[in-house]
């Protein structure tokens, strides 16, 4: 790049010139929102009246009291440190089966990987048969099995069981193809040392395998863990847009969601979007931190 | 060598067991699709109908209007597609090949849309679209996915990694900015360009939260979300019709799919981003 002073200009002008039609959504759609729904998140407002009332703080200072919130809170916690663990569990399984040279590979992994690919709204009507009371076949196969049967979904007790199960079932396959990519980047060096040295099965995967994936393994925590504090579309799907028996299901998306759009309480809604988002940055910032003490790097 | 053979004869075994497992809804979802009416509520359940009513797809298509919610789902997941593509190979260009003040900040705030999760940018984007009175449009569903974080910079990445002299050959020639883009580096980064293709594409075929919030009327609706308002209705009283349109929802993305299953996997496991 010789310092010719015009072709500088006429780069900067065309550099700009490229931006500007991503530019302006950006701006528009996500910076301009993400400013104004802090802003809405102190005011008043139901999305009719031309008067957006100021009232500080008071929006997060209502969140303690509100019954339905707190219960939204503890079903996404629980949603969260149950789908996520056993989701990457699940997919740990998938991906050390997969390493092996097994025959129909591409098979089994699309098999695995199916659910993750469907529409959450496909899934949900063929699950909604599944654990229908009556004549579902998660009841039938408890039945054969000589165990206690569910109403599922149309039980307080079992509806959020009945979706963390779904997803499970739904994201293992991700969780799956991140770990292959990763257990392939283990060198097989070290498996074929420790093997000489005599070491079995077991501690090849407690003392190699598992450590050289810790820095895959947190980045699947975090990415699912923030992805489950968010979730909506099987709840909304699987509850007919009703939350579950008793809120039993009602999660914080779902509850910003009915805040906004059905009781038109725009303030307290974008509050609650803020304290999402702000739970979402924190797990960020635990694996930056986590990141610099814990994994192991080769 | 037996204790390796043994251990072989396991892992097949583990890996049909769970196959099996994992494709039970889908199988359960077919075969359910297929069934006359009174085979439904059978105890024990029918893993085999007795007729193969393939017309239960038919019925189910003409039930609720499936034709124009998948007319829309196609206007709009093509457009956000195409305009992508196009946004983000010129605002990659300009990352990664022209200097300009202000570059490093301006790219920030393009990997800040990954970093932002769209709950918090949900109600101001309805007002937004709602004073521009686009709501319940083909507008209020594409422009907002305008611009894309996530493409930009995984084609710029590709575009960082073309050879120096293929530019020089290039400004030799003459040639502007424009037909670099065309010429040089669009046909150098098609990998990356068809990875991110499909996995937008698959995103934006199988969005359910966005389309609920901005259209309100019956035609406007794209397949997924029609899908869930027929499941609404319908629950409890035809299975069969349910899963056939479950079906037919799916199909587009698993057909994508099983035909690029490689750039789907390998899209996931470069990025690992999820939708």
């Amino acid at each position: 790049m010789a310092g010719h002073g015009s072709s500088r200009w006429r780069d900067a002008l065309v550099g700009y010139a490229f931006l500007l039609p991503s530019l302006l959504p950006l701006v528009l759609f996500t910076l301009y929102p993400l400013a104004d729904s802090g802003y809405l998140s102190l005011t008043k407002w139901n999305l009719l009246s031309p008067v957006k009332q100021f009232v500080g703080l008071s929006n997060y200072a209502a969140m303690p009291r509100d019954p339905v919130l707190r219960q939204a809170f503890a079903n996404t916690i629980l949603y969260t440190v149950t789908v996520v663990p056993v989701s990457v569990i699940v997919g740990f399984v998938l991906a050390l089966l997969l390493n092996r040279p097994l025959r129909l590979r591409a098979l089994w992994r699309g098999i695995f990987f199916l659910p993750t690919v469907v529409p959450i709204a496909a899934l949900s009507a063929v699950w909604l048969w599944i654990y229908d009371p009556h004549f579902g076949l998660m009841n039938y196969a408890l039945q054969q099995l000589h165990l206690p049967t569910s109403a599922w979904l149309q039980s307080p007790t079992s509806a959020l069981w009945a979706i963390v199960l779904m997803m499970i079932w739904q994201t293992a396959g991700y969780n799956m193809v991140i770990l292959l990519a990763g257990l392939q980047n283990v060198p097989e060096e070290l498996h074929e040392a420790a093997r000489l040295d005599g070491a079995g099965w077991g501690a090849l995967l407690w003392r190699i395998t598992v450590p050289m994936l810790s820095p895959t393994f947190l980045f699947l925590v975090v990415v699912s863990a923030i992805q489950a504090f968010r979730v909506f579309d099987p709840i909304y799907v699987m509850t007919l847009g009703l939350g579950g028996p008793a809120n039993s299901t009602t999660t914080l998306v779902f509850h910003m969601y009915r805040q906004a759009f059905m009781f038109l309480e725009v303030g307290y809604a974008s509050a609650i979007a803020y304290v999402i988002v702000g739970i979402a940055l924190l797990f960020t910032a635990a694996q930056m931190g986590l990141a610099k003490r814990w994994v192991t790097y080769d | 060598m037996t204790s390796r053979r043994a251990g072989q004869i396991a892992a097949y075994a583990t890996v049909v067991a769970l196959a099996a497992v994992f494709a039970l809804p889908f199988v359960w979802m077919l075969t359910t699709a297929v069934k006359p009416h009174d085979e439904i509520f059978t105890y024990p359940p029918r893993w085999i109908p007795s007729v193969w009513k393939v017309g239960n797809f038919a019925a189910a298509w003409t039930k609720a209007p499936f034709a124009r919610f998948f007319f829309n789902s196609v206007v709009v997941t093509a457009s956000v597609a195409g305009i992508q593509l196009a946004t983000a190979s010129l605002a990659a260009y300009a990352f990664a090949r022209l200097r300009f003040p202000g570059k490093n900040v301006l790219f920030l705030a393009y990997l800040s849309i990954i970093m932002v999760p769209s709950q918090v940018t949900l109600i101001p984007n309805f007002i937004t679209l709602k004073n521009l009175g686009l709501l319940n449009t083909y507008g209020a569903l594409i422009l907002p996915f305008a611009a894309t974080g996530f493409g930009t910079f995984l084609i710029r990445q590709h575009f960082l990694s073309i050879p120096n002299e293929l530019f020089d050959a290039a400004t030799v020639d003459g040639a502007n900015h424009l037909y670099t883009l065309w010429h040089v580096c669009l046909p150098l980064a098609r990998p990356a360009l068809a990875t991110f293709a499909l996995l937008t594409t698959m995103w934006h075929w199988n969005d359910f939260f966005w389309p609920l919030i901005v259209t309100s009327s019956v035609d406007m609706r794209t397949m997924p979300l029609g899908l869930v308002v027929f499941t609404h209705s319908e629950q409890g009283t035809s299975w069969d019709l349910l899963m056939a349109a479950g079906i037919f929802t799916a199909l587009p993305v698993v057909v994508l799919f099983l035909a690029a299953q490689r750039y789907f996997v390998q899209g996931i496991a470069r990025v690992g981003i999820k939708g």
